[in-house]
């Protein structure tokens, strides 16, 4: 059996503690992970709509495609914007097991920035061009969503491999050109499958904020949208329970317990996620077949918000309870840059305020003359 | 040493970062110069009513996006990836010590994203002012994060006070900092510049081809002041060795310093004599090379700026190879195998010498050096004799200033140059054997030009400066045989004769026909100065 191989802690001590940076660290991932579900799941769902959208008789998708196809490089713009954060915060808590992790898969993982630029440029062609049917050309969504299906695959081995030192050695052992993939992993396959399904499901929820903004316009349609995008989302959910289930029963079985009873933060964490996610099923369910179907999303939403913030809960609890006593984040020195510290909130206040005030601009076309303006609906902003 | 390491076959390491650096380093000074160029333009067109410049710049914008947005943004994460991977320790130093002034960045980075899609979104949706404000808010978000990130690199070569008191302030206000602000501000001008010149370049042949021409190129005239005096500002700053490596020490240095003084002295006077005096010349293939020499501009001096700051990777704190500059001492007792986590061997021992050797290499030269590809080991050490390559390595930072010097006990520098001397057959049978007996003083002094091209030649020449000649002068074989065994007590920064009893009087033999007019003294009484004749005449002349 191979030693357990863990770099030793950086000498120099954390620029702030422990808890502000885990804090800030699950902020931002709780912040990327709604972008990115949309760049996972809005691909896979867009072509499909796309694909069936080629029939003139179903012009109706085509037009729901070409407004998912629209959100989709923001959506990319988003998840990287707020993915740098998430992993700034990563390295500085979790360095160790990071450059590790990474250094033992590197070709594969450098290799995400090259599908990246790929799928990033797909998405742009996808969201502004037409092919025939007035469907967005569906090669460039076939090839983004491949792409960002390689990069979650990719992230998920990343995910895995960090928290398991215990496999270093050995994998250090088989050769030095990172050439890698942690797919001998019990917990990859049903994670990743847990990834893809809920993107889906949080892309279906995009679909029912489209139906619900395009309402006004188009009633039919926009019920229809609503309609579709809610069915999705059950669908998606309730899949996605049965793979959390398999999920929590390839646990290491010391983890595993703790959400079976032997932690109780652990246990109610899980459960309450659970619990918010069966509200959202049936929230969404009485907004996609009812007629309060704004507020029942709204709703829905604010649920399923809910189950990711504890989910993301679980995922640290299962981090750390993998980790055990091989890294402690708490042993780390800390000397903190206060006044650094205090510049950063204040400028983050600062930029969040003016990029509020420049999306109500152009939302609200601030400056134009009225007329046109009357005219406009809350449903430019999603790019309709 | 403390982390695993990635090997790169052919390329290494530094030359992975060096790729995705380069575009984006291109790139993101375009998107700051860019930045500034669509706002300070719109305001130009709108206040002089210039509807041909402001269709101009509503038709670019979305290139301007797709450009920096994707590309710009994703290489920059590239970077990250890339840095972490090859070396982990310096990117956790960077970290730890300047977490906060990236998420700083990552704020103007934000904001930057935001107000370019809402740039390029907002034309006909918002009010001139409207949209010049978001352009405006573009910029400054653009420069500022140029500012930020602009203090954690030239921490790198500059730390500054940061090695005394260890604080953030001191470490980001270092001595180069301002200066590359000047510098970097001023290329993303000239950035900005020639790509406005491509654009303009696509205009179709006329009047506003011209004036569009013309425009873009101005753009260039104020970036070439900034960059000749920021330049100058920021030499003034660098440690005395970055200079040195650049005036001639280390001569590939010295060659793309004065590529990048000279491309760039080429791009300004091409924007002066052509672009701005003739625009009517320029079309896209003359814009596109112009482009090109820009990208290869910013190659050369990302690799020049690379290049002075070795050999550390974080001046006077960490070495290019990862091994802290206060660590080197007790390396050196202990051993690096000792302490290195990712290895296999502990102890040198003569069975597994050669294992031993490749790890050290591992740990000590790989970050910089391949086996077979970029910064070739196999090639630099061909003709090398194991005994040669000891010494080289025993001296490394001292023959070689802008190399770290070796860090591990006498048993992992021997198991090091086994290690790279059978990376190349033996340079000489002869010089690596015992040599026969009875052999003739000729046939000795051609073994011992073999062993002094082996063993000497790196520090010392036949004549001129470090010459040996008249160092020898008027010194019997004998003597010279016998100063041969104490060259480490002759002077400190000499080590003592790594080659066989038969080699050192081949050398000893062959030095002595250096000099064959010398007279010779008979007095054996104690010990010449060096390079003062001695008084000995007993075995002078051998031939």
């Amino acid at each position: 059996m191979n030693p357990v191989i863990i770099p030793n802690i950086d000498p120099i001590p954390l620029p702030a503690p422990v808890w502000l940076l885990q804090s800030l660290l699950y902020l931002t991932f709780i912040l990327h992970i709604f972008p990115m579900n949309l760049i996972l799941g809005g691909g896979l769902v867009a072509v499909a709509l796309a694909v069936l959208g080629r029939s003139p008789a179903r012009g109706r998708y085509a037009r729901l495609a070409r407004q998912l196809a629209a959100v989709l490089p923001v959506a990319v713009a988003a998840a990287v914007t707020l993915g740098v954060a998430a992993l700034l915060f990563l390295q500085v808590l979790y360095g160790p097991l990071y450059y590790t992790a990474t250094v033992l898969i590197a070709l594969p993982w450098i290799s995400v920035i090259g599908l990246l630029i790929v799928g990033y440029y797909a998405y742009y062609y996808f969201g502004l061009r037409r092919s025939a049917g007035n469907t967005p050309p569906i090669w460039a969504g076939i090839l983004a969503s491949l792409v960002f299906l390689c990069i979650a695959f990719l992230y998920a081995n990343m995910a895995t491999l960090m928290i398991r030192p215990e496999k270093f050695a050995g994998m250090h052992g088989l050769g030095t050109h990172g050439i890698l993939l942690n797919t001998n992993e019990p917990m990859l396959w049903p994670r990743y499958l847990h990834f893809i399904v809920g993107a889906i499901a949080v892309t279906s929820l995009l679909v029912m904020i489209v139906g619900l903004v395009q309402r006004r316009r188009d009633e039919d349609y926009g019920n229809w949208a609503v309609q579709l995008g809610g069915i999705l989302f059950v669908a998606a959910t309730v899949a996605q329970m049965i793979i959390g289930v398999w999920q929590l029963l390839m646990l290491r079985t010391d983890v595993m317990m703790r959400f079976l009873g032997e932690d109780t933060t652990a246990m109610l964490t899980l459960g309450g996620a659970i619990f918010l996610a069966l509200a959202a099923i049936i929230l969404i369910l009485v907004a996609a077949l009812g007629r309060a179907r704004l507020g029942m999303t709204i709703a829905g939403i604010i649920a399923l918000v809910g189950t990711i913030k504890l989910m993301v809960i679980v995922r640290g609890i299962v981090r750390t309870g993998y980790l055990g006593s091989n890294y402690v984040m708490a042993d780390q020195p800390v000397r903190a840059q206060w006044l650094l510290i205090a510049i950063f909130f204040i400028l983050l206040l600062a930029g969040l305020a003016l990029v509020v005030w420049m999306l109500h601009a152009v939302i609200a076309r601030r400056g134009m003359p009225s007329a046109p303006s009357q005219t406009t609906t809350p449903g430019s902003a999603t790019g309709a | 040493m403390n982390y695993p390491f990635w090997d790169v076959p052919l390329l290494g390491g530094g030359l992975v970062i060096a790729l995705i650096a380069i575009p984006h380093v291109f790139v993101s000074h375009f998107a700051v110069g860019g930045g500034i160029f669509l706002a300070w333009s719109e305001r130009r067109a709108l206040r002089t009513k210039n509807a041909r410049l402001l269709q101009f710049l509503k038709r670019n914008s979305l290139f301007f996006v797709l450009v920096t947005l994707v590309f710009g943004a994703v290489t920059g994460v590239g970077i990250w990836f890339s840095i972490g991977l090859v070396h982990p320790p310096a990117t956790s130093t960077l970290i730890h010590n300047f977490v906060f002034a990236w998420a700083i960045e990552w704020v103007f980075f934000v904001v930057e994203i935001t107000a370019a899609l809402l740039y390029y979104y907002g034309w006909d949706r918002v009010s001139p002012t409207v949209h010049q404000a978001i352009g405006w808010s573009y910029a400054g978000a653009a420069w500022a994060s140029l500012f930020v990130i602009n203090g954690i690199l030239t921490f790198m070569l500059t730390p500054g006070r940061w090695l005394q008191d260890g604080t953030f302030w001191s470490a980001y206000f270092n001595p180069t900092h301002m200066p590359s602000v000047v510098l970097r501000t001023s290329a993303a001008f000239a950035l900005a510049g020639l790509y406005a010149l491509f654009m303009a370049s696509r205009e179709a042949p006329g009047r506003d081809h011209d004036m569009l021409v013309r425009y873009s190129s101005k753009w260039l005239f104020p970036a070439s002041v900034g960059l000749l005096l920021g330049g100058i500002w920021y030499v003034s700053q660098t440690p005395p060795l970055a200079r040195e490596i650049t005036k001639g020490s280390a001569p590939a240095v010295q060659v793309f310093a004065a590529m990048s003084v000279g491309i760039s002295a080429i791009i300004f006077l091409f924007a002066y004599f052509i672009a701005y005096r003739n625009p009517h010349s320029v079309n896209p293939a003359v814009a596109v090379l112009f482009l090109l020499l820009g990208l290869s501009v910013t190659g050369v001096t990302e690799w020049v700026r690379e290049a002075v700051r070795k050999p550390y990777v974080i001046y006077d704190y960490m070495y290019s190879n990862a091994v802290l500059k206060d660590e080197v001492p007790e390396l050196r007792r202990t051993g690096l195998l000792a302490v290195a986590k990712w290895v296999t061997i502990r102890n040198v021992t003569p069975a597994n010498q050669l294992a031993a050797g490749k790890q050290v290499f591992e740990l000590q030269c790989a970050i910089c050096h391949t086996t077979d590809g970029y910064n070739s080991l196999r090639l630099f050490t061909k003709g090398w004799s194991k005994g040669f390559i000891a010494q080289q390595i025993r001296h490394l930072d001292e023959l070689k200033g802008f190399m770290p010097p070796f860090a591990g006990n006498d048993a992992e520098r021997e198991a090091l140059a086994a290690w790279i001397g059978q990376l190349n057959p033996p340079p000489s049978q002869a010089s690596e054997m015992e040599l026969p007996g009875g052999m003739t003083s000729a046939q000795q002094a051609a073994i011992g030009s073999d062993v002094f091209d082996a063993n000497c030649s790196s520090c010392h020449t036949l004549d001129d400066r470090t010459a040996i000649r008249p160092l020898v002068r008027g010194w019997p074989r004998e003597y010279i045989a016998k100063q041969l065994t104490r060259l480490d007590e002759l002077s400190g920064s000499m080590s003592p004769f790594d080659g066989t009893a038969a080699e050192r009087e081949a050398l000893a033999t062959w030095l002595a026909t250096l000099n064959p007019t010398a007279k010779v003294d008979t007095s054996t009484s104690g010990m010449p100065a060096l390079g003062r004749p001695a008084t000995d005449t007993s075995a002078g002349g051998v031939r």
